[in-house]
């Protein structure tokens, strides 16, 4: 069912950007290419049209010719223009929405990689890959300023942490990152330990001990579902992108483009060779 | 060959799986069969893995621009014991599941080929291979694609009350094959094996 549904936000995605293609011909053949310093194109100078009137009937053909080209190098600099406000941060994948508030190691915008991770708190085999890998793809990816990691609390699996936890990493980030970073680590070190009754508690205990947050407030906010936006807009995001029930789910992008989909425990090996770092 | 009043349908004694492991060891003895078993094991063991990130063997591996070295990394680092994709028990059964995979389509094709034996004479070897290769199947793509179907139903929680949460669709892969195996060694029972008789006992 899940591939299934891949294939058909594919096919989507594949119509819509043909669509687009065929919009994008119907619009206005400019005939300039260079921007001025605002960063605006400049409107033609009315001394081009009267060039034009003394060309032939072949000249016609190239003039058309010129034109979808001077066209196609408008659309790549307004691309380019758009990349330059948004960096290298992915923007146009069903991942990357609302990326820009999640916890993030490293900075997407000047990173020539992203990495998108949807995880959920109670997952073994999330616990497996943050006892080692993750810690790999830090010091050797993320610190030297080759990628960051964006990391989205995803709860699909339903174990006791899933849930509880989920919300209190977010109530969490949403008063310090740093802390975020330690408690997320917590539930990982502590996977399979917590259940349904102590996880609230074992929280608040942890941030108050470990961190400068305020581990009862975040408790309660957790306990109130407070934040469910964002893990909405999580849950979305991840099934949108086809994430579906499995976690963890790794989205790699390369200077603000999608490359590919990773799956499970993999080693910093499989992250660096896809990414081409 | 075997009446179908003697045949076992299940190994319960130790005489069936002696039985079991001397006709695969006789059918391994022949070189072809052995290279045959190496080979359909190694291409089930990756498919098995493949099936747990197809979208990444797709982009990266088979397409997309990267070198041949570089794909190669990828591939196999998806595999067990090399990558970490798999835990110690897992990475375990899947080399089981491989290996058996390749027994069984070898001596599959020892039955058919030596004994000429048509697939509907031998149904039961056939559907032992079926059966194995369902069992195999399920094992590679059943935790990742009922985690996946769960999900969209929002019964997730299935998967997570299941003591090995998902494992046990190894295990049952891995028994389903050992069934297969010991079902074609009953279908061979009574002929020879690299001119070795197979005991009708």
């Amino acid at each position: 069912m899940t591939r299934r549904r891949e294939v058909l936000v594919y096919g989507a995605a594949l119509s819509a950007l043909l669509a687009g293609c065929t919009d994008e011909g119907d619009g206005d053949s400019a005939g300039t290419s260079e921007t001025d310093e605002n960063g605006e194109e400049p409107a033609a100078p009315e001394g081009d049209e009267s060039d034009t009137d003394s060309e032939s009937d072949g000249a016609e053909e190239g003039d058309e010719a010129d034109g979808e080209d001077a066209e196609e190098e408008s659309e790549e600099e307004e691309d380019e223009e758009e990349e330059e406000d948004n960096g290298n941060t992915p923007d146009d994948h069903p991942a990357a929405n609302g990326i820009e508030d999640q916890p993030t190691l490293g900075d997407p915008a000047s990173a020539p990689a992203t990495i998108v991770e949807f995880s959920d708190p109670g997952c073994g085999i999330c616990a497996a890959f943050h006892d080692g890998n993750f810690q790999d793809i830090e010091s050797e990816l993320v610190e030297p300023g080759d990628a960051a990691v964006v990391f989205r609390p995803y709860p699909v699996r339903d174990y006791d942490a899933s849930e509880p936890g989920s919300h209190a990493l977010v109530a969490t980030h949403e008063r310090d990152e740093a802390a975020f970073w330690e408690l997320k680590q917590f539930y990982y070190d502590n996977h399979g330990s917590f259940s349904s009754d102590d996880i609230y508690d074992r929280t608040a205990e942890f941030l108050n001990e470990s961190t400068g947050v305020d581990g009862d407030a975040v408790a309660e906010e957790a306990r109130d579902e407070a934040h469910q936006s964002t893990l909405d807009e999580n849950l979305d995001a991840g099934m949108e992108a086809g994430a579906g029930g499995e976690t963890p789910v790794f989205y790699l992008f390369r200077e603000g483009e999608f490359v590919t989909e990773i799956r499970g425990n993999q080693n910093l090996d499989v992250f660096r060779t896809a990414l081409g770092l | 060959m075997a009446t179908r009043e003697s045949r076992s349908w299940l190994p319960t004694q130790r005489k069936d799986w002696r039985h079991m492991g001397r006709t695969a060891r006789l059918v391994l003895s022949v070189p072809i069969y052995a290279a045959v078993a190496l080979l359909s094991g190694l291409a089930g063991l990756t498919l098995f893995v493949v099936t747990q990130n197809i979208p990444l063997v797709r982009d990266l591996v088979i397409f997309g621009p990267l070198p041949i070295e570089d794909r190669l990394t990828i591939l196999a680092n998806l595999f067990p014991f090399i990558g970490t994709g798999f835990d110690l028990v897992t990475s375990l059964l899947l080399i089981a599941i491989g290996t058996l995979t390749g027994v069984n389509i070898a001596m599959l094709l020892y039955h058919l080929r030596e004994h000429r034996v048509s697939l509907g004479g031998s149904s039961g070897s056939v559907g032992g291979v079926i059966f194995g290769t369902l069992g195999a199947g399920c094992a590679a793509c059943g935790s990742a694609v009922v985690a996946g179907v769960l999900g969209l139903f929002g019964a997730g929680w299935l998967l997570a009350v299941l003591p090995l949460e998902g494992l046990e669709f190894a295990l049952f892969g891995l028994l389903v094959l050992v069934l297969s195996t010991f079902w074609l060694a009953e279908g061979m029972r009574g002929g020879e094996v690299a001119g070795c008789p197979i005991d009708l006992n």
